[in-house]
């Protein structure tokens, strides 16, 4: 065989042979990697479905309603039902310190239309609600967002709506929010009103429980950007997300910053 | 212009075909200039690449111990770990390969150091470069020591039970148990442990990079034959072949096949009945300390430290008394370490044959057979048993015995090192028969790697299939590491084998 003929057969020889490493090495990656990959995504833990939690203090004792002071300058909070879903605990007062009472409504969420029945305040009053303490604009946590007491010795919320109390209101980015009407949206940027924790009040016992939670999906979890009629009337996507809590410890987290 | 533009695309063709990647690749990253030596042909046998294996294993414990690090909680050590083997993707298999990793590990240590110690790689120039190896082993030990003790079943806890009690024996022995667990409490220890498990590792690779770096300077030791078995046994660094690509080949291969055997050993444990492995070599962890469980399990230890837990029950006089249990592992534990650390320089004769330094030889052939296999076998056998000091006698001079009259025997028979002179090589046609077989069997083996990377999407998505998986992705590895192996065989043949 002349030289450059052999060289010839040489070089395909050699080529033929690195695609088949390459062409093996491609096997082994298409067949490693997947399963790698699944390994370093952690599993999704989460729940089918909303548990019933009686709320506790901190030393695990039930909470009584009635002992729950209306207008509280403090900033109540717990979790539920997953361990990332921070709620705020309120009860809504008038400026002379009594409870008023939360009607049941209908909310409309302004992004889609879609409505959603709120089922009103609860306790001895019918003054006691629970929403979500991550805001719906860009997911600012309480104490950013906090509620407003209708009290002197709080400062009012700034909105683009003028001074307002008695609301909602998220220092991040100014979205403010109605308690007394399940908290729908009173001024933007936030399209979405704040999610509820649906509370049951036991009055033999003066306890209360949260069962579950409605409107909205809480902020960052699964399909909370897209609140259709379906979610916002069943919001599965709070369940996922997270560890689950096991109890609905409601912590004090001192005096809110418009109080002090 | 039509034929401008034909002739630039006719160029462009014809060098995009002659594009050679590894070549570019060299140009740039100077891949051939690195300052790692090559090695002749005839080590390119798995005996000169003990502590290429050893570092493979290492390697996969550092991958697969972060991994797991992305899931285990101190806070919570042993659901953590249930965690990690129920839920997580491949849990169970990366926890099984991390476990069965550190025994790979430990096992490739074991056998670098014989194989190093017969061909007398210790003598100089390279005393450094062993004691440096003996301390990585003894830190390895460390390493795996705070590892199994992050698991929190039963004998992980007894473990670190074991451990604090022996070092309160000690000097310094409270501070030194709050340095190494913790002031109290489950979480402080685990915590504490985790880090000492990883601060150790990372010590490891540093060792190791001395190691490696000291090897490279000295070169890779050469038969001792080729020296007529006296030291300084050292190859022509001037004249070695280069590292790239031959030896680069042959180190991915080594990696490839220890990682695939690492992966496929505890996936076909995993697919046994449960219970039908013993204890000690069982893939998964057992029951927690608190249930009832617990009871039925035998106090063992990790099964490379069976002999030195077997020499804390010799019921030695000097073995008794609070600080006994302290001196029976410092005398059976750190005595051979110290001995082992010191050899280069106990041993300082330019002697390279095993026969020619038959005091130490004797003593490692004792310290393999008695002290690492029959003490370890005893404890595997007697677990926690009191041993009377008549039995241990017994147990230890019988074998001791053998040891020594029979190297006696070898030693008076023998008529000292013959010099057979340089090492046997194929002939080009020898090697031309073996590159056509080499090829025909890489093109079998590439078409089964693409079979076996069909089955593992065909079973996609698993579910539980996963120890199948982890066998199916091991034999890939190993696989993919014979076809680089076979590949460097036949691109880059002996040096006889290429013909002009």
């Amino acid at each position: 065989m002349p030289k450059e003929e052999k060289e010839n057969v040489d070089l395909i020889r050699r080529r033929t042979l690195k695609a088949l490493v390459a062409l093996a090495g491609a096997a082994v990656i298409m067949g490693a990697v997947p399963p790698l990959v699944e390994e370093i995504i952690p599993p999704i833990t989460g729940l089918t479905s909303f548990p019933t939690l009686k709320l506790l203090d901190e030393n695990g004792n039930p909470i009584k309603a009635s002992s729950i002071p209306p207008n509280s300058t403090n900033l109540y909070v717990f979790s539920y039902p997953l361990s990332n879903e921070p709620n705020m605990l309120i009860n809504i007062g008038d400026e002379n310190g009594n409870p008023v009472a939360v009607p049941p409504t209908t909310v409309t969420v302004p992004q889609t239309g879609a409505t959603y029945d709120f089922p009103g305040g609860v306790g001895p009053s019918k003054s006691i609600v629970a929403y979500s303490g991550i805001c719906q604009h860009l997911g600012c946590q309480a104490p950013l967002i906090s509620f407003y007491p209708n009290v002197p010795s709080c400062q009012p919320a700034q909105t683009s709506a003028g001074s307002l109390k008695g609301v909602i209101h998220c220092l991040c980015h100014g979205s403010t929010y109605d308690p007394i009407k399940g908290g729908a949206v009173i001024t933007g940027p936030t399209v979405r009103p704040l999610p509820y924790v649906v509370l049951r009040y036991d009055s033999s016992t003066d306890e209360l429980y949260a069962e579950k939670m409605i409107g909205p999906v809480v902020y960052g979890h699964p399909g909370f950007g897209n609140p259709t009629p379906d979610v916002v009337n069943d919001p599965m996507g709070d369940l996922q997300g997270g560890s689950p809590v096991t109890s609905a410890v409601v912590s004090n987290l001192g005096k809110l910053s418009q109080c002090g | 212009m039509a034929t401008r533009i034909s002739k630039k695309m006719r160029d462009t063709i014809s060098k995009a075909r002659s594009f050679d990647f590894w070549a570019w690749l060299d140009e740039r990253a100077k891949l051939s200039e690195l300052p790692l030596l090559g090695t002749p042909d005839y080590m390119f046998k798995l005996g000169y690449w003990t502590g290429g294996m050893t570092a493979a294993a290492f390697f996969w414990q550092v991958i697969s111990g972060l991994l797991l690090l992305m899931y285990y909680e101190p806070g919570s050590a042993y659901s953590s770990t249930e965690y990690i083997i129920n839920n997580v993707a491949f849990g169970k298999i990366l926890l099984a390969s991390h476990l069965y990793g550190a025994y790979a590990m430990i096992f490739l240590a074991f056998v670098h150091l014989f194989r190093n110690y017969f061909v007398g790689a210790y003598k100089k120039p390279r005393e450094l470069q062993w004691v440096v190896g003996i301390l990585t082993g003894a830190t390895v030990f460390g390493t795996a020591f705070f590892g199994y003790s992050l698991v929190g079943d039963t004998l992980s806890v007894d473990g670190a039970d074991v451990a604090k009690g022996l070092l309160q024996g000690a000097p310094f022995g409270s501070t030194l148990l709050n340095i190494f667990f913790g002031p109290g409490g489950e979480t402080a220890q685990f915590t504490r442990v985790l880090a000492w498990h990883i601060t150790l590792a990372a010590l490891v690779a540093l060792l190791f990079m001395l190691h490696l770096g000291l090897a490279e300077q000295n070169g890779i030791m050469p038969s001792p034959r080729l020296f007529n078995y006296k030291a300084p046994a050292e190859i022509d660094k001037k004249a070695a072949p280069k590292w790239w690509p031959k030896n680069f080949l042959y180190t991915v291969a080594i990696l490839f096949w220890v990682w695939g055997f690492i992966l496929i050993i505890p996936s076909i444990l995993l697919m046994l009945p449960q219970g039908s492995i013993p204890i000690l070599l069982s893939p998964l962890p057992g029951p927690p300390p608190t249930s009832a469980a617990a009871a039925n399990i035998p106090p063992y230890p990790l099964w490379f430290f069976l002999n030195v837990y077997k020499i804390v029950d010799f019921q030695l006089p000097i073995f008794q008394g609070g600080s006994g249990s302290f001196i029976a592992v410092t005398i059976g534990g750190l005595l051979p370490l110290l001995y082992l650390l010191l050899l280069p320089f106990l041993d300082r004769s330019d002697k390279l044959h095993p026969l020619d330094r038959i005091i130490h030889t004797i003593i490692i052939i004792w310290l393999l057979v008695v002290w690492l296999v029959t003490y370890a076998a005893w404890g595997a056998l007697t677990p926690g048993l009191p041993i009377p000091p008549i039995r241990v006698a017994e147990v230890t001079l019988v074998p001791t015995a053998i040891i020594f009259i029979g190297m006696a025997m070898v030693y008076l028979t023998w008529r000292g090192p013959k010099s057979i002179g340089p090492i046997k090589e194929l002939s080009a046609r020898e090697i031309t028969v073996k590159r056509a077989y080499a090829s025909l069997i890489l093109v079998f083996l590439v078409a089964f790697e693409v079979a076996i990377m069909a089955v593992l999407w065909k079973l996609l998505p698993y579910d539980s299939f996963e120890p199948m998986i982890g066998v199916l992705v091991g034999i890939g590895l190993v696989v993919f590491g014979e076809i680089i192996s076979l590949y460097r065989y036949i691109a880059y043949p002996p040096l006889q084998g290429r013909s002009e």
